[in-house]
């Protein structure tokens, strides 16, 4: 059994650590970043800093792509929209809780 | 075994072209891919449609597979003719990796490379297992004082013979202080499990809080709604105020009205910022119970000349 894992929202990890914890190659990395679908700190690659649930949206992005036959502008943007509708989600469950 | 009726799945006549088949499983991939799905069988109906897409989008496969004939049903006991699937090899080239497809899948076009009896990499393919995520709902309490909890999931397994089989699992979950909703824990290798001795793949938990009697959070704010008393407003108190943290107690300014609401700097969710606690006061008006208490309100209302309706042009 592994040690679980948290994931701190200010744990960092640098653009050969993210494609080695993501399973990938560092181009993919790459490519994700060029169509926004991960947003590293950092300027150049080599500064690049991810944080890191940006793991587990690599591994989103891939099965996006893989199983609806998307390109990367497409996932990008289903991406973004499933983000805007976790979050809505999110909110309209606390708001349905404080109704009682 | 059962027969799995593809064209059903899809929803697709048996003389579909290529074309109907694609809209169909997009369509369908759409609505049922665990991604973005809401719906409680998402993954199993996903798995059901990637699988008879995988056959039918393939003219040879598809072609195997009408070769059972059309007097299947969907469910009905199926027994492969012998001389079928002896040779996977055969129809093995573009297996989609990462999808664990049914026995009835494998008895006709082969089991998924490296699944087989011995688990080793047939043609040196591997495979890393999916990536699972799941809700898990905590105490706002064990979020600020941080607390292992116990957490149960299904997960997929291959079994010894090749066989992928659904198993409980109890993981022991350190929540840590100062965790926030919607935030994520890793599991490493608790997820789908890898084929060709590819790695499993990871665990995910969402944070979610419990309904709290007393508190709500918005982040690292913790939000609480506190009656008091209206001398209590008017005059100004310090009043106990609950926090996760233990009672404290709050200055309430002199002429405070009802619906304002005061900061306790620091007394939210414990963090590289730590939260605050916002105190929203409700005034309670007292019962005017007895005769003594109703004549005090009414020595008020003569005292106090009150409109409290001024700005409604009334």
């Amino acid at each position: 059994m592994p040690e679980p894992q948290f994931l701190h929202e200010d744990d960092n990890l640098s653009l050969e650590e993210m494609a080695r914890a993501s399973g990938v190659r560092v181009e993919i990395i790459i490519e994700l970043v060029s169509h926004d679908i991960l947003q590293p700190h950092g300027d150049e690659a080599r500064e690049w800093r991810f944080p890191a649930p940006s793991i587990e949206r690599v591994q989103r992005a891939l099965r996006l792509r893989r199983d609806l036959e998307l390109n990367w502008p497409g996932v990008s943007l289903g991406l973004a929209l499933l983000d805007e509708l976790n979050d809505l989600r999110r909110r309209h469950r606390a708001l349905l809780r404080r109704l009682g | 075994m059962q027969y799995k009726d593809y064209y059903d799945i899809l929803g697709v006549p048996r003389d579909a072209d290529g074309a109907a088949i694609k809209r169909a499983y997009r369509k369908l991939a759409r609505k049922y891919h665990p991604d973005v799905s809401e719906e409680a069988d998402a993954e199993e109906r996903f798995k059901e449609v990637q699988e008879a897409y995988e056959v039918l989008k393939d003219a040879d496969k598809r072609e195997a597979y009408d070769r059972l004939g059309s007097n299947w049903r969907e469910g009905d006991p199926f027994t492969p003719p012998p001389g079928w699937g002896q040779d996977p090899g055969g129809h093995g080239g573009g297996f989609r990796g990462g999808a664990d497809f049914s026995d009835f899948f494998a008895s006709i076009f082969g089991a998924a490379p490296g699944a087989g009896p011995g688990g080793g990499a047939r043609g040196g393919f591997q495979m890393r297992g999916e990536d699972r995520s799941a809700r898990i709902r905590i105490r706002l309490e064990d979020a600020y004082a941080g607390a292992t909890r116990a957490f149960s999931f299904v997960t997929t397994e291959i079994g010894a013979r090749g066989e992928a089989q659904q198993v409980r699992k109890t993981v022991n979950v350190t929540i840590p202080k100062g965790v926030t909703e919607g935030q994520r824990i890793r599991l490493a290798g608790q997820g789908g499990a890898g084929f060709g001795g590819g790695p499993a793949g990871d665990l995910f938990l969402e944070i979610e809080f419990e309904p709290h009697a007393i508190f709500h959070a918005q982040g690292r704010d913790i939000h609480v709604e506190l009656p008091v008393a209206p001398w209590e407003a008017a005059l100004g108190a310090k009043i106990k105020t609950p926090t996760l943290g233990g009672t404290v107690e709050l200055s309430i300014p002199p002429g405070t009205q009802s619906g304002r609401r005061l900061r306790l700097a620091g007394r939210g969710l414990p963090g590289k910022v730590t939260g605050d606690q916002y105190a929203t006061l409700r005034i309670v008006t007292p019962p005017a119970a007895t005769e003594e208490q109703r004549a005090l309100y009414r020595r008020m209302a003569e005292l106090m000349p009150f409109e409290p309706r001024a700005g409604l042009g009334t």
